[in-house]
């Protein structure tokens, strides 16, 4: 049986593969020439007549006969700089003649133009690429060359709270759609001259920037080459989010669980540069990737370390405690009221038959039906407008609770049991997605074996898990394989003074991250 | 260091596997699914004789209904002879024959339902007939089957065991629910000890100890109303699986003083006039058997400590020679119950506190020549009884508010 799998595979993969994404043939490659006119003329047939290219053709030097000419993009490029920094001192420039042997166009950028980031360029696509994101082009007749002007401005949203990750104590900024904005806000945070900032080009119908960020002396060795391996590899259309980053540098793409992690957060994203990690921005998206991803972090905020230890590991407690109540209540309740009905309490017993007497469905329907219509009121909550938004919880209140239950479509403790589940669930945001689906599988798997296929589908996790690597590194470290130095800000979260040493996993290049003996006492009480 | 790639898909046949042994599983299925609504729980059950089957059981088995135990009064309607279920009633005690307790219980489903589900069993009792008889064939199938649970109180009924489940508590919905709780409460008297199916076994593996179970009794109130209660002949003494004799308060008493059963206790001691109540806290005792000139010595070291609660003199009793004259005639009280109960039952020849497993367990080499001759060991068996009582405190007030 097996074979005619394995033949009807070795036929779709050979037919789908000579599509290739983009299929272009190469054209001739288009050059600047010396004239004005022409290139001109090559870049409107590059661009077309949108009419938010700007194109002004100027007159300056000498008696003003040399001809110049400015593109740029009307919205991406500020104006007034433009128009002070670059045509103003090209305007009144009195010495400039036309066809005198001036062997480089750098040397009108570098003496002439008020501006700085002014950098010479021959390649015409390099050049558009520079023109569509937000830089002056400067042409002047004669010279096959062009003047990239760095002149970037356009609306932007401001730094404000990041809407996904809300804190109560800690920096309230967090990253913007552009990605210059983004790694100057990490260098605010993390003013390390060993900081280096990467950037690449990924995508073909659009060029969007991809910057890879890492400090220098504490990064895992290895790990930026293969980031930079691994996002060469990247040929698609546009990279819109780092999503589609994530998704194509991932080291389990069939794993629900992720390998890569993300946060709005700069001192997050901060935090986890010291540790060992790299980060991955990319233009657009306030989101930015940071790899190696352990299971762990799932369950780690950024402000457990601004709190005090014993309230962030009792957070640390609860996180975890919530994870298994949303992903096993549904399940556990299907189990033991279906299978294992002698191990609830005689009393609770009672109270429970009294409750389904009404319910038409076994267990496992009533549960997912429950979870489905809960699904479906979260998912509409965050579409809605906010105008309606009030009328949604109010049905959501009114049709899950009280109407359910009265209908008989489900039993009161079954409506407890979901409510508990789906606030659990947004306890951790990072692992909702992940743990929706679970929450599905151990349903089924208890229905049809209680608590026994419970054990079961742990098991299938648990090993899937352990097998998960992120970018070399286990996914389910410090715990397989144990690492009891690590284990301090597991669960627990170890006070500043205890934590000397970086995580061994990410972090073994520079160990130590602080001296040791650094727990503070009143002056009395020290030696 | 290069990093590693991990995956399942480098190796697709090792993925199709583990499918495939997958899918095997899901063909178990759903077998021993049952949903809540398919259940009548059974919390009480009662073995009488049957009259259709000389060797078999007539079976009570109290069905729970849930929906009657939210709200809905606790007072069941009083007098309601011929069984008829009333709509206020949380519970329903039906009743079939059989030659074995499976056989009978099977034989339920011809009236009820659904079958009967025995995992949430609180309470088997006996009636007196049928602990006479003996109760070791029946009682097989509550160690055998996979559903009873070994902690299942067992009570003897004064009369037939149907009529203890037909009561309606006045604090309880359900009959059984009180009676097990009313035997598990006899520990602040500890004038009864709640035996559950382990210590059943227990004894009838042992072939020298036997088992007491208490007795409890349907009384009838002035307006005709029925309580279950365990009172006046409180213990069934058992030899081997049949009901030989019974026990008093007091004799159950002294029995667990002896064995190390009591738990709280009140002793009235007649002193200086008057009765001083003393609140026993802590008890324990210790036994050591030995063999003297082929007899069996055992003594018995019992230890309690207690606490005046109840001064009825009108004197303080609070006085250091007043807590040792006290202290004297309890452990002299305690010693003439001990002595009571332990002449009682070698009339009954019923090694109840367990002295042939301590001498087997002793002399396990001479055990081998007297386990056959254990009735009459029993019956020569010489007891050593040495109480020592302590008095802790008199309580928040020395001297007693009178006039």
């Amino acid at each position: 049986m097996f074979r005619v799998i394995r033949r009807i595979h070795r036929k779709r993969r050979t037919s789908g593969g000579d599509e290739t994404a983009g299929g272009s043939e190469k054209k001739a490659a288009p050059a600047l020439s010396g004239g004005l006119k022409e290139n001109l003329e090559l870049f409107r047939g590059i661009l077309g007549s949108s009419t938010d290219i700007v194109i002004t053709e100027f007159n300056f030097g000498r008696e003003k006969k040399a001809k110049g000419a400015l593109l740029y993009v009307d919205g991406l490029s500020n104006k007034e700089l433009l128009d002070n920094t670059v045509l103003k001192p090209l305007l009144f420039d009195e010495c400039f003649i036309a066809g005198r042997e001036v062997s480089d166009l750098e040397a009108i950028g570098q003496s002439l133009i008020a501006a700085s980031g002014v950098k010479k360029k021959t390649d015409v696509s390099d050049i558009v690429g520079d023109m569509l994101s937000g830089n002056a082009i400067v042409l002047i007749d004669s010279f096959a060359e062009a003047l990239s002007v760095e002149n970037k401005k356009w609306e932007t949203r401001g730094v404000e709270q990041p809407v996904t990750e809300n804190v109560v104590r800690g920096p309230r900024d967090g990253f913007t759609e552009t990605i210059r904005t983004n790694t100057a806000l990490l260098r605010r945070h993390l003013k390390n001259p060993g900081l280096r900032i990467e950037t690449f080009k990924i995508g073909r119908q659009a060029k969007t920037d991809v910057v890879v960020a890492y400090v220098k002396d504490l990064v895992m060795p290895g790990l930026v080459d293969e980031i930079k391996k691994r996002l060469q590899r990247i040929d698609t259309d546009a990279v819109l989010e780092s999503g589609y980053i994530e998704a194509f540098i991932e080291d389990a793409p069939y794993s629900i669980f992720r390998t890569v992690n993300d946060s709005e957060k700069p001192d997050c994203v901060a935090g986890r540069l010291l540790e060992g990690r790299a980060a991955i921005f990319v233009d657009g998206t306030p989101f930015v990737l940071t790899v190696p991803m352990l299971f762990l972090e799932n369950f780690v905020t950024v402000e457990d370390y601004y709190q005090r230890p014993y309230y962030s590991t009792y957070m640390r407690f609860l996180r975890f405690l919530c994870y298994l109540l949303a992903v096993f209540s549904p399940a556990i309740y299907v189990a033991l009221t279906t299978f294992h009905q002698e191990l609830i309490p005689t009393k609770l017993l009672f109270t429970m038959a009294a409750g389904v007497a009404g319910v038409p469905f076994p267990a496992v329907l009533e549960a997912g039906i429950m979870i489905l219509t809960f699904d479906i009121l979260s998912e509409a909550g965050i579409r809605l407008p906010s105008t309606v938004g009030s009328a949604i919880t109010i049905v959501g209140a009114l049709v899950i609770g009280q109407a359910s239950v009265s209908a008989g479509l489900a039993g009161p403790f079954m409506v407890i049991i979901i409510a508990i589940t789906a606030v659990a669930s947004f306890v951790i945001p990072a692992l909702t997605a992940s743990s929706s689906l679970l929450r599905y599988f151990f349903l089924i798997l208890a229905a049809l074996m209680g608590g026994f296929g419970i054990a079961m589908g742990l098991m299938i996790v648990l090993v899937h898990l352990i097998s998960l690597r992120s970018f070399g590194v286990p996914y389910l470290s410090p715990f397989a394989p144990l690492n009891v130095s690590d284990l301090k800000d597991t669960f627990v979260r170890a006070p500043h003074w205890a934590m000397t040493m970086r995580p061994r996993v990410l972090g073994f290049l520079n160990r130590r991250r602080q001296k040791s003996g650094l727990r503070p006492s009143p002056p009395g009480a020290r030696k | 260091m290069k990093p590693d790639h991990g995956g399942a898909m480098r190796k697709p046949i090792r993925t199709k596997t583990a499918l495939c042994l997958l899918s095997v599983l899901m063909l178990a299925g759903c077998t021993g699914a049952r949903e809540l609504g398919d259940l009548s729980v059974v919390i009480g059950m009662g073995l009488d004789a049957s009259a259709e089957y000389p060797d078999g059981v007539l079976l009570t088995a109290q069905i729970v209904r849930p929906s009657e135990m939210k709200g809905g009064s606790s007072e069941g309607s009083a007098g309601d002879q011929d069984g008829q279920p009333q709509p206020s009633r949380a519970y329903w005690n039906i009743q079939a024959t059989g030659e074995t307790v499976l056989d009978a219980l099977r034989e339920c489903t011809h009236e009820t339902n659904n079958r009967l589900y025995l995992a949430h069993n609180q309470l088997i009792v006996v009636g007196k007939d049928a602990a006479k008889a003996g109760i070791g064939r029946h009682f097989d199938a509550f160690l055998r089957h996979n559903e009873p649970r070994p902690s299942t109180v067992l009570l003897v009924s004064a009369t037939r065991a149907s009529d203890i489940l037909d009561v309606q508590p006045e604090l309880d919905k359900l009959p059984a629910m009180a009676v097990t709780k009313l035997t598990k409460t006899q520990e602040f008297t500890s004038q009864s000890k709640a035996v559950n199916i382990i210590d059943y076994a227990n004894a009838m593996l042992s072939k020298t100890t036997s088992l007491v179970i208490p007795i409890a009794t349907v009384s009838e109130g002035e307006s005709g109303e029925k309580t279950v209660s365990i009172h006046g002949s409180v213990g069934a003494v058992f030899k081997g699986d049949r009901m030989v004799g019974e026990l008093s308060e007091s004799e159950f008493r002294g029995y667990l003083w002896a064995s190390g059963g009591i738990r709280r206790t009140v002793l009235n001691i007649g002193y200086r006039g008057g009765r001083v109540g003393i609140d026993v806290v802590q008890a324990g005792s210790d036994i050591e058997v030995s063999l003297v000139n082929g007899k069996v010595l055992a003594r018995v070291k019992v230890k309690q400590e207690g606490r005046i609660s109840d001064n009825g003199t009108n004197v303080a009793v609070a006085t250091e020679w007043d807590f040792r004259d006290l202290e004297a005639l309890e452990s002299e009280y305690i010693r003439s119950e001990i002595m009571d109960t332990f002449n009682k039952a070698r009339d009954m020849n019923t090694d109840i506190y367990g002295f042939g497993e301590m001498v087997s367990k002793k002399y396990p080499s001479e055990w081998e020549g007297m386990k056959d001759r254990w009735d009459e060991m029993f019956g020569s068996l010489q007891l050593e009884v040495s109480v020592e009582s302590k008095l802790r405190s008199s309580g928040l007030v020395i001297y007693p508010i009178r006039p």
